[in-house]
């Protein structure tokens, strides 16, 4: 056993360490571990690739996708952007403010958190500049909010948790409305301070003529997430159905009521749908075969057990989102889901938690190493957007790493804020 | 001539886009049919899912011509010139072998499917057509991975000879 996993994870890291993508890395340490310690015939690899894809729930990271590339190029983001600008543009630290609340209402349309720092953060990184921020904090913020992305649903890694974790993605999507919300609260309060202190951001005006002006016409962007979940929770549809009603309903509101949607930008966002979902769900299948593996040689349960039996249930949380995250400084976050769930999920299940609300620890850790350096997601985003190296976003985005972190002890020890609301 | 630059160039990508598309008006078919004429379609959740599974395996052939595979390059970066071409080539030879082994493997998986002659049993649709995804997708990976490396060999060569021209 111990022969296995050494293979197993050796190969994996090596490859990884040399800079092979992170699919064939995975897939390479599956077959040479089964090669070596096993007689499986390889085809069950080709088996699970195969059945671990053919899955109706999985089909809405693509969706999800498509749905957010519409919304951004079809003017939505930016009417959220106006709608955020006149409900917060007026406190301290205002653009910083507008970039966090818009990216929390962009959360509510899409699943994905890179997605999120590119709709939000492309337009409020450039204006924060200009506005005398500084460039590295301006980018950290942007950064760091757009990991609200993934935790206010829709969700693409709740999405894969779900199937991981074989419970329902619709809990685990209305259990992270509340997270999501804490999440924002957090960065506007580090805005709110860094602001004051360093004099960023503009003095403006609150009023409320300008925002009922911004309201009726961003009304059309605001309906999206009653529509999504309100669909899903009146059983109308399920989650995977409702990206795609998100997708006709933004292709119609560009194409006709803010006609900013033409053929070319349609085919871009799909080009764009279509390379992304190659990479993620590529990733996913072989992920899952690697899991597969792990399973059927009952490395999950063994190490389970040699967990339960030696801790109390608040160390082994503790420990839990320690390893969980430092594996987000260093690989991504869906072949980690896909991977440390079932090894997880027994540890967790065995001292009473449920698996709800594991799947919002697990994915508000995942999602903080969106943030961490070296390897996160929106680091590279954001710094591609404003041309601030990473190494200097890293320094700024400290303090909110910390502030996320608070919020993730939070939601480890108190079920109530996630599950509470599954009644 | 111009077809092969077309087949070249746009292949994988015009297929998936179409692909793309279709998926999504069949499922908001479905939602439409079940809920508003209150008629469900047997058969479209099957269709769209093996839908995905062509979009996935044409689609990490096309990600992969598109240079757009996630891998983590912390160490790569960190290494000298010569460190980096060594892991560059290692990456991309075990890449290939990976590749190959899966073209076998699920080449092997749909023949014997299409031999027992499975039919899917909400759309009648033979099985083997959702499995061809992988074999399909894994031998145009292959492809684009040979067409890369051809294209930065030459640029390799290319890049030494200006070298070599200005000292």
């Amino acid at each position: 056993m111990i022969l296995k996993i050494l293979i197993l994870f050796g190969v994996m890291f090596a490859l990884m360490i040399i800079g092979a993508p992170i699919a064939v890395s995975l897939g390479i340490a599956t077959i040479t571990t089964m090669v070596a310690t096993t007689n499986i015939g390889l085809t069950s690899i080709a088996t699970a690739c195969f059945s671990g894809l053919d899955s109706f729930p999985l089909m809405a990271i693509p969706f999800f996708i498509l749905a957010g590339n519409l919304m951004r190029s079809g003017g939505i983001s930016r009417r959220i952007l106006d709608f955020a600008d006149a409900l917060v543009g007026s406190i301290t630290g205002s653009t910083g403010m507008v970039t966090v609340v818009a990216s929390m209402f962009f959360a509510a349309l899409s699943g994905s958190s890179p997605a999120t720092v590119t709709a939000i953060g492309g337009i409020t990184i450039p204006e924060m500049k200009k506005e005398g921020y500084d460039p590295a904090y301006a980018t950290a913020l942007a950064a760091a909010a757009g990991t609200i992305g993934v935790i206010i649903p829709p969700s693409i890694p709740f999405v894969i948790y779900g199937v991981a974790a074989q419970c329902s993605i619709s809990d685990l999507f209305l259990a992270g409305i509340i997270p999501g919300i804490m999440i924002g609260i957090v960065l506007m309060g580090v805005n709110y301070f860094t602001s004051k202190k360093h004099n960023y951001g503009t003095k403006k005006k609150f009023e409320a003529k300008n925002l009922f002006i911004t309201l009726r016409t961003s009304i059309w962007a605001l309906l999206v997430p009653v529509i999504i979940l309100g669909g899903i929770y009146g059983g109308i549809f399920t989650p995977t159905e409702s990206a795609v009603v998100a997708i006709i309903y933004s292709l119609l509101v560009g194409v006709f009521v803010y006609k900013e949607l033409d053929k070319k930008a349609i085919y871009e966002a799909l080009r764009d749908t279509v390379l992304i979902n190659g990479q993620t769900t590529f990733l996913v299948g072989i992920s899952m075969a690697f899991a597969r593996f792990l399973t059927m040689s009952q490395v999950p349960t063994s190490i389970a057990s040699s967990i339960l039996n030696i801790s109390n249930p608040v160390l082994i949380l503790l420990v839990i989102n320690v390893f969980l995250l430092i594996v987000g400084c260093f690989i991504d976050n869906i072949s980690s889901c896909v991977i440390l769930t079932p090894i997880l999920l027994p540890i967790v299940t065995g001292i009473g938690m449920d698996p709800i609300h594991f799947g919002i620890v697990m994915t508000v850790n995942l999602a903080i190493g969106f943030i961490t350096p070296p390897y996160g997601c929106n680091l590279f985003f954001a710094s591609a957007i404003s041309n601030v190296p990473v190494t200097k976003i890293a320094a700024k985005i400290l303090p909110m790493i910390l502030v996320m972190i608070g919020v993730l002890m939070l939601l480890t020890f108190i079920p109530a804020l996630s599950i509470g609301i599954l009644g | 001539m111009s077809v092969l630059r077309f087949l070249n160039t746009k292949l994988e990508e015009v297929f998936l886009v179409i692909l793309m598309a279709a998926a999504t008006i069949l499922v908001f078919a479905q939602v439409f049919t079940r809920y508003v004429l209150k008629i469900p379609l047997p058969w479209s959740e099957e269709i769209a899912r093996y839908m995905f599974l062509w979009l996935t395996w044409v689609g990490a052939s096309f990600a992969t011509k598109e240079r757009k595979h996630v891998n983590i390059d912390v160490v790569y970066q960190l290494l000298p010139q010569a460190g980096k071409k060594v892991c560059t080539i290692l990456s991309t030879f075990i890449w290939i072998v990976f590749v190959c082994i899966m073209a076998y493997l699920s080449l092997k998986l749909t023949l014997s499917v299409a031999s027992g002659g499975q039919i899917a049993i909400g759309s009648g649709v033979p099985m083997w057509i959702p499995y061809a995804s992988i074999p399909t997708g894994m031998t145009l990976m292959l492809f684009r991975l040979l067409q890369n490396c051809v294209h930065d060999f030459r640029a390799g060569t290319q890049a030494n000879l200006e070298g070599g021209e200005n000292p």
